[in-house]
């Protein structure tokens, strides 16, 4: 499920309220099987594979992938060409389930993409409380009110 | 410049302040904002957001291409 940066510009309506940044988050379930499956697909598209600056260990199997849900640790998977996307266990003050079941369903490039809500991922932002958190929040209540303004001269 | 100038003295003396620490607080007006957004159609379940990605993409690519011209 598509959680920070990237889930709030799912929910943009125009080109000024896109924030650019290669970096996605995608949100797992606690699932071992199910992240062992994304692995293999990061593997097949030619992601290389980091937990912190270490390359993820081998043999990727299910050992690891259960191993790595009880650490509720961090795995990156990146490009060469910049594209960068944190595999993430843990979204600050929300569980998975809690998350999945309010979901918004987005197509992109004809595929349904699972969207954590827009209300989620701010609540979520707010309880991390970095520094950066707090600058994009401001930066954001601007953006918001412009797409609002921008929505009624529209209607 | 002197719209420059005064952003950079903006810039400077946000620098220059203590880092805010603790929980963040959020408006009200921010959070009926939020909700809002969400209850947008454009932000139904189901809505097209290639736009986004292709978007998103182009704005990379010009940035990536900016040079400094003076």
């Amino acid at each position: 499920m598509l959680i920070g940066i990237w889930g709030v510009n799912a929910h943009a309506c125009d080109g000024a309220s896109v924030f650019t940044t290669n970096d996605f988050d995608l949100f797992f379930p606690p699932d071992p099987d199910d992240l062992l499956e994304t692995w293999h697909a990061c593997d097949e598209l030619g992601l290389a594979l980091r937990v912190g600056r270490e390359p993820l260990d081998s043999p990727r199997d299910r050992l690891l992938a259960q191993r790595v849900v009880d650490r509720r640790a961090l795995v990156r998977a990146t490009a060469p060409g910049g594209l960068a996307v944190d595999l993430t266990l843990v979204m600050s003050a929300f569980d998975f389930d809690q998350v999945w079941s309010e979901r918004r369903r987005f197509i992109m490039d004809g595929v349904e993409v699972p969207v954590a809500r827009l209300s989620h991922i701010v609540r979520s932002k707010t309880a991390a409380g970095r520094d950066k958190d707090r600058l994009f929040l401001a930066t954001h209540a601007d953006t918001l009110r412009q797409m609002l303004r921008d929505d009624e001269d529209r209607r | 410049m002197p719209d420059a100038d005064d952003a950079r003295d903006v810039l400077d003396a946000r620098v220059r302040q203590p880092p805010e620490r603790g929980p963040i607080a959020l408006s009200a007006q921010y959070l009926r904002d939020v909700a809002r957004v969400e209850a947008l159609p454009e932000n139904r379940n189901g809505a097209d957001k290639t736009w986004v990605l292709r978007f998103a993409a182009e704005m990379g690519r010009l940035q990536r291409n900016v040079v400094r011209t003076r």
